[in-house]
Order: structure tokens, then C-alpha cells, then sequence
């Protein structure tokens, strides 16, 4: 709903201030909304550069630019190389992206969000199906991710949950249940309820 | 009327299966074909002509199906297109070839021919017949695939084969029968067709446009959705004849673009 | 290897050049087939505006025609109606129509997918071919419109009795639009497009505006299909209601299959070989044509989704380092 995807019923979704409740999802995303998907939303054919390079023209205003070879935009490739090489990508940039294995490709993920410079970040599930031996690399990204950008990280592993976060809101079928730093929620009793309760989280 | 019946089983096949089968016509104009024939040839009656072009389409679609046309349902709409055009030409360069550019003779009982009269009008039996036909059709289809869990069946197949089987959905059957189905409704529409809609060699190609329009106007997938779109552009088409004939077909088209920008399902299309 | 994106080397190759070494070589050494040599250089340039939305975009569409028929018909009506005899202001004046229908219907329908697209660009060719039917006396209805006047081009070039001029001049106007066209697949526009081909969920959600960009490449489309009608027009002298409709855009597809499409050189092999096998056989055997053809193509997606060039990959190493964005037909 944030991305524009689906409809709010009621409420407004406001970005630095800015009104988009009824924003489609690529003005949001020039707004400075970026995300990155539960299950891979990847360009699989094209090779890793590509996918972030994409992003990066977009952000830039150069993805209508129709005369020039795309290879010779030297300014967007940097930027692109650069972004893979925090993730630890550069070797992979010119690798298909259904040719890596998956722990890979969910940092490709990020890599395309972070290609996008955005204010506000949607991480949904970003660990989601990865082997917990690729897990760390990911972990260890998430860590180093610039402190400007606002972080909202969809998750439910309780680990990763309690490691980054700064401010949790717990979701329960949908609805908020509570709000508060992590010390707060820990010690919340209906977050212990929920959680080893019924167990369903939102 | 007739395209309704044709255009039903497009509807079935297109709209349940997912998959983009411009060579309907072709089954109505085997069907077509074999009705003219088999009375011709043999003296087979009326209505037992008309179960046997059902019955022998059908058949021939599943062998069709079986052969080429399931190894397409995962390839994406273009393959579908292309494959599907290519077996047009392959069918209507077979149907000149064996049966030369006449058209099929049509053979109406004497029962069916002539005028009723009604509520002070006369209208051609013949007509009359269909679209009681017609809607007698649409009651049997609605009962069996509503009521049933057939329709959601193949829905869920579509939507998801590896699912559906390991439920135990035999999608293999599944899809088969309701292919069938659709080509054999086809094959009776074409037969029963043949007075109003000549059938000739070039048949599934001169047609084509309008199966499509009322298939994509009334809502693939939906039983309603053809009957309606059918009788539309039957009363759109002979009272754009009758009283602006400077315009043609041009209203049909314009009106289809029309409701497909306002309803891009179709009228009653069923995946919203 | 991608024949589109930042990687790609956009650079010509020498195996790039041999399409055009061939015409020439044509030109010279096949004077007899001339008329039929413009022919296809007329559909490959419509090939490849159809290459462009189809392949590289992902937009399926019957409807092409309707660009094509429309530049034929403005070119026509301008020279044989309004006296407009320079050939310059005909492709413009065709190229500028075509445009102008290729915006309008384009933000009209390609909110839609699938199906309704499908049928849309199918309704839309057809009423224009209602309308060129109705309107005897701008389109000559059923008989045509003759009586088209070409200027000599620039001025020196008079068309022929051989068809020289003709094929030459359409070798031009090919080479122009082969050459934007390249340009624009190896620029970011055309990793952009091929991004939508290719994921269309992700190009929204980098903030590319996919609807308002699909307008614009199909406005560009439709433009270079009004221009290969045009051509036609000024080639034959002559325009017909067979420009417009379902045959010429089915044809097309066709043509584009068999070549391969998403390649750029597939919109070059597919109508050199379907017009060639066309005037050889459809003369010879004319009922077997439509079952030749409709094997081929049966055979063709089932078994060789790639086409020509498709095969080719697969059996000739030189083909491409580049040019082969696996996009083929999906």
C-alpha cells in the first residue's frame, strides 16, 4: 500500500511532508521512496549491472536519453559500480542475474533500492529465503547502510528485528498492536502473547 | 445468435484456459463442413448432424490439444498467437484444397424453415430456433460450471498447475475436456451457422474479428458475457445496415473500442 | 551477451554491414527484381517498427497496419487529391499522421494488457479500413486510389520504368531508419524499453512512468510504420485497400517471427525470406502457400521460438557477441 500497489481505505500517506496517497507508484518513487521486494523482482536476464543501472538512470533523468550508447554513460556505471561494490558485487557485475545464487540476488535487491538514493527505504523481508550462511552478508550490509536513509524493514525474524531496529511497531492481522523502542517492545506482554501465542504476526 | 454459440466455447477456452486460441474458427468451420457434408453425402438428419459436429469436433480438438496445443500453455501469449494463426493457414489452405472455393450447401429441415408468427410479427423460424437455442445453451453451461466445481477447477489449474495437482486436480483431464468442450461448441455453432454465416474456406479468417469482439466485449471467462455481447452486435450491426449504411461495420468497431476502454474485462469478465 | 544495457558494446560490426552489401550487390547484379527487392525493403523497415514495440517493448499487437495503411493512404490522397507531388512533404506529411494516430491510440489503450490490447489494435485497424472503404472519394474505395504523382527526388531522380530509382531511394530511407533505430536500442531509452519487457513490476517500481514511456515508444512505432507505407505508396504509385487490416499486420508477425524477434537484424531476415518465398511459391502453388506458411509457423514456435536468427546463434558461432537479447518471442 505504501509503494501505491494497493488502495488505502482510509488515512493519507504523507513523504517529506508531501501528500501521496493517491500517487502512483512511480511518482512515490522519484518522492524518494525506494523498496525492494519479498520475492526477487529482478531483471533475471539482464546482468547484474544492468539491474542497478537502471535504477540509477531513472533517478537520474537519463533513461529517455535515446542517442547516445548506454555504455558510454560512464557517470551511471560508475554509480552502478560503485553500489555493487559496498554489497560486495563488483566481481558479479557482469553475471546474469539467474545465474547467481539467491543470497546474491536478494543483495541485487538492494542494491537496485539503494541505486535509486532514496530518503525513505522499504525492506520487505530482506533476509526472506536466504541460506543462513548468505544470511550474514546480508545482515552485515543492512548494517553499513547509510544512517540518513530512513529504514522500514518488514520482518518477522525476531534476531534481525531486534538488531537493527530503533523503533519497532508490531502488526497483528493487520492491525497495530503496539508502537516503542526495542526495550519497550521486549517487555511488552502482549507482544509475548501474540508471538508465542497464536503466533501469527502481521 | 450464432456467434454466441462460437463464440461461447472461445469464451471457455480463451477465458478459463488462459490461452489465446484465435483458430476457434476453424473448429465452427469444421463443423460446418461436416454437418453439409454428412447430410449431404449420407441424408444424416438435422439434429443428429448437429450432435455429430459437436461430438467429432470435439474429438479432433482433443487430438489437437493433446498433440500441440498443451505443449504451448506456459509459453506466453505471442507463441499462442503465432501458433494458433499458423494452424489457421494450415486449415484453411486443407479446407481449399478439399473442398475448393464453394461455399457448404446448408440443408434446413422443413420444421425449421419459414416464418412464426409472434406477438403480431413474423419472424424467420430458423432464428427464433437459435436463440432459443442459445438460451437453453447458456442455462445448461451456467448450471454446469457454476454449480460445479468445474469452472473453479480449471481456474485454479490455470492460475496454478503445480498447486492444482498436488491436490489431486488431474489437469491433465481437466484441461482436455474443457478444450474440448469449448471446440465442440465451436463446431455445433458453425453447423448451425451455416445458413446465416456461410461457410467457405476462408471462413475462420473473415470471422475472426468478430469472434474476438464479442468474446472480449462480453468478458472471457464469462457464460452471460458472449450472449449478451452476441445479441449487441447483432441488433448494432442490422440497425447500423439499415439506417446509416454509409457506415458499416464502423459502429461495431467503434463501439467495441468504446466498451473495452470502460470495462477492459469485458462486460462481465471475470478476472478483475 | 545483450545487444541492449550499459555492457553492450555499440559499436558496428562487420557482419552488420552485409545486409547492406547484399542490397547493393542486388541492385547491380539482379536488375529484374528490382520492384520486388523495394518491397522488401519497404517491410523490413515496417518490420522494424513493429521490432520495436513488439520485441524490445513486449507489446503484441495486430494493429500495425493501421500506421502503415494510414501513411500509405496520406501520401496518396496528397499527391493524387491535393496535387502535393514532392516526395519529401509526402513521408512527412505520412510520417506526421501516423504519429499523431500512434499518440492518440496509444495513450488510449495501452492502459490495457493482453487480450483487450490485442483486440483493441485489431478494432482500431479495422474501422480505418471500414473507413478507406466508405470514403470513395478521397480513398477510391475498393479500387484504390491511383493517379499518385512522386516528384523526381531531389529534384534529379526520376522514378523509372525499372524501378531503380525506387529501390535505391527506399535503400535510403531504410538506411536512415535502420540507423535510428539502432541508436536508440543501444541507448538508455533502449535498456529502459527492454526493461519492461523484462520485469515490467520492477521498472515501476524505479520510478520509470512504464505506461507514459510505452506511449512514446509506440508513437515512435507507429511513426516509422506511417513512412514504409508512404514508401509503398510512392513506389507502386498506387494505394489499395490491402494496407489496411488484419493481412498486413498478421503478415508482419509473421515476417518478424520468422526472422526472430527482439533482434534487430531479425526484422531484416524475416521479410527477405517470406517475401522471397512468397513471390516464388504464392505464384507457383498458390493453395500450398497458406499451408506452407502455416507449418512454418507452427513449426517455428514450437520448436525454433527464435526464428531464423534464433537457429542461427545456435549453429554459427560468428552471429553475436551482442545482438541477442534472449527475448525472443514469450
Amino acid at each position: 500500500m505504501l509503494m501505491g500497489v494497493l488502495a488505502p481505505t482510509s488515512g493519507a500517506i504523507l513523504l517529506g511532508g508531501e501528500d501521496v496517497t493517491r500517487a502512483p507508484q512511480s511518482r512515490r518513487v522519484r518522492g524518494g521512496l525506494g523498496r525492494t521486494f519479498q520475492i526477487n523482482t529482478l531483471f533475471r536476464n539482464l546482468p547484474v549491472l544492468d539491474n542497478v543501472a537502471l535504477a540509477v538512470a531513472e533517478r537520474s533523468g537519463l533513461a529517455l536519453r535515446m542517442w547516445r550508447p548506454a555504455s558510454s554513460y560512464q557517470v551511471i556505471k560508475d554509480e552502478a559500480m560503485a553500489l555493487l561494490a559496498t554489497l560486495g558485487l563488483a566481481d558479479d557485475a557482469a553475471a546474469r542475474v539467474a545465474d547467481l545464487p539467491y543470497g546474491k540476488q536478494r543483495l541485487v535487491e538492494i542494491a537496485i533500492a539503494l541505486g535509486l538514493k532514496p530518503k525513505v527505504l522499504l525492506l520487505d523481508e530482506p533476509a526472506a529465503g536466504v541460506p543462513s550462511e548468505e544470511s550474514s552478508r546480508i545482515l552485515k550490509n543492512l548494517e553499513n547502510l547509510p544512517s540518513e536513509i530512513a529504514i522500514l524493514i518488514i520482518e518477522h525474524d525476531m534476531d534481525i528485528v531486534f538488531r537493527f531496529a530503533k523503533r519497532i511497531t508490531v502488526l497483528v492481522q493487520g492491525e497495530v498492536l503496539v508502537e516503542g523502542t526495542p526495550d519497550e517492545i521486549a517487555r511488552d506482554k502482549r507482544v509475548h502473547d501474540v508471538y508465542l501465542g497464536e503466533g501469527s504476526h502481521g | 445468435m450464432i456467434l454466441y454459440v462460437i463464440a461461447v466455447g472461445l469464451s471457455i477456452t480463451m477465458g478459463l484456459m488462459g490461452f489465446v486460441n484465435l483458430a476457434h474458427g476453424v473448429f465452427a468451420m469444421a463443423g460446418g463442413f461436416l454437418l453439409s457434408y454428412g447430410m449431404e453425402r449420407f441424408g444424416v438428419p438435422f439434429p443428429l448432424g448437429l450432435v455429430i459436429a459437436f461430438v467429432a469436433v470435439a474429438l479432433v480438438s482433443v487430438v489437437l490439444e493433446r498433440l500441440l496445443y498443451s505443449r504451448l500453455y506456459a509459453a506466453g501469449e505471442l507463441s499462442q498467437v503465432l501458433f494458433t494463426i499458423g494452424l489457421i493457414f494450415v486449415s484453411i489452405a486443407l479446407a481449399r484444397l478439399v473442398y475448393g472455393t464453394q461455399t457448404a450447401p446448408v440443408f434446413l429441415p422443413k420444421y425449421l424453415t419459414g416464418q412464426l408468427h409472434l406477438l403480431g410479427r413474423d419472424f424467420p423460424t430458423y432464428r427464433v430456433f437459435l436463440i432459443v437455442f442459445s438460451a437453453v445453451l447458456i442455462a445448461l453451461l451456467w448450471f454446469g460450471v457454476e454449480r460445479t466445481r468445474w469452472g473453479a477447477m480449471v481456474r485454479a489449474a490455470v492460475d496454478n498447475r503445480g498447486m492444482a495437482q498436488s491436490i489431486g486436480i488431474n489437469t491433465k483431464l481437466l484441461f482436455m475436456l474443457t478444450f474440448a468442450l469449448g471446440s465442440g461448441l465451436a463446431g455445433l455453432g458453425g453447423a448451425l451457422g451455416a445458413d446465416i454465416l456461410p461457410v467457405s474456406w476462408g471462413y475462420p479468417l473473415e470471422h475472426l474479428v468478430y469472434f474476438l469482439i464479442v468474446v472480449a466485449v462480453g468478458g472471457l471467462g464469462s457464460l452471460r458475457g458472449p450472449f449478451v455481447a452476441a445479441l449487441l452486435i447483432g441488433i448494432a450491426d442490422t440497425a447500423c445496415k439499415y439506417w446509416i449504411p454509409e457506415f458499416g461495420a464502423f459502429l461495431v468497431y467503434a463501439a467495441t473500442i468504446g466498451i473495452l476502454l470502460w470495462r477492459p474485462m469485458g462486460l462481465f469478465g471475470v478476472r478483475a | 551477451m545483450n545487444s541492449s544495457g550499459y555492457l553492450a558494446d555499440p559499436r558496428i560490426r562487420w557482419a552488420e554491414w552485409l545486409p547492406w552489401v547484399a542490397a547493393l550487390g542486388g541492385f547491380f547484379l539482379l536488375p529484374e527484381y528490382l520492384a520486388l527487392g523495394a518491397r522488401i525493403l519497404i517491410f523490413v523497415l515496417f518490420a522494424l517498427s513493429l521490432d520495436l514495440i513488439l520485441g524490445y517493448a513486449g507489446i503484441i499487437t495486430l494493429g500495425h497496419s493501421a500506421f502503415f495503411g494510414l501513411g500509405a493512404y496520406t501520401a496518396g490522397i496528397l499527391s493524387a487529391k491535393l496535387g502535393v507531388h514532392d516526395n519529401f512533404l509526402q513521408l512527412v506529411a505520412a510520417a506526421g499522421a501516423a504519429a499523431l494516430l500512434g499518440a492518440i491510440t496509444g495513450a488510449i489503450i495501452l492502459r490495457t494488457r493482453a487480450l483487450t490490447l490485442l483486440m483493441l489494435t485489431l478494432a482500431i485497424t479495422a474501422i480505418l479500413l471500414e473507413i478507406a472503404n466508405k470514403m470513395t472519394t478521397l480513398t477510391g474505395g475498393a479500387d484504390g486510389l491511383s493517379g499518385v504523382v512522386v516528384a523526381p527526388i531531389l529534384g534529379l531522380f526520376k522514378f523509372d520504368l525499372f524501378g531503380k530509382t525506387a529501390f535505391l531511394y527506399c535503400l535510403a530511407v531504410l538506411f536512415i531508419g535502420w540507423f535510428f533505430v539502432r541508436r536508440l536500442i543501444y541507448s538508455p531509452f533502449g535498456a529502459m524499453l527492454t526493461g519492461i519487457r523484462e520485469n515490467t513490476a520492477r521498472m515501476h517500481a524505479v520510478g520509470a512512468p512504464v505506461y507514459r514511456r510505452l506511449v512514446l515508444v509506440y508513437t515512435i512505432s507507429a511513426t516509422m510504420a506511417g513512412v514504409a507505407g508512404a514508401l509503398l505508396t510512392q513506389v507502386n504509385q498506387f494505394v489499395g485497400l490491402n494496407v489496411l487490416g488484419l493481412e498486413p499486420s498478421g503478415d508482419l508477425l509473421v515476417m518478424l517471427i520468422l526472422g526472430g524477434v527482439g533482434r534487430l537484424y531479425g526484422a531484416f531476415v524475416g521479410p527477405v525470406v517470406y517475401l522471397i518465398a512468397q513471390d516464388y511459391l504464392a505464384k507457383q502453388y498458390p493453395e500450398y502457400w497458406y499451408l506452407g506458411i502455416g507449418l512454418l509457423l507452427i513449426v517455428v514456435v514450437l520448436f525454433a521460438r527464435g526464428g531464423i536468427l534464433g537457429l542461427m546463434d545456435k549453429w554459427l558461432p560468428f552471429s553475436k557477441p551482442g545482438s541477442s537479447a534472449k527475448a525472443s518471442a514469450r
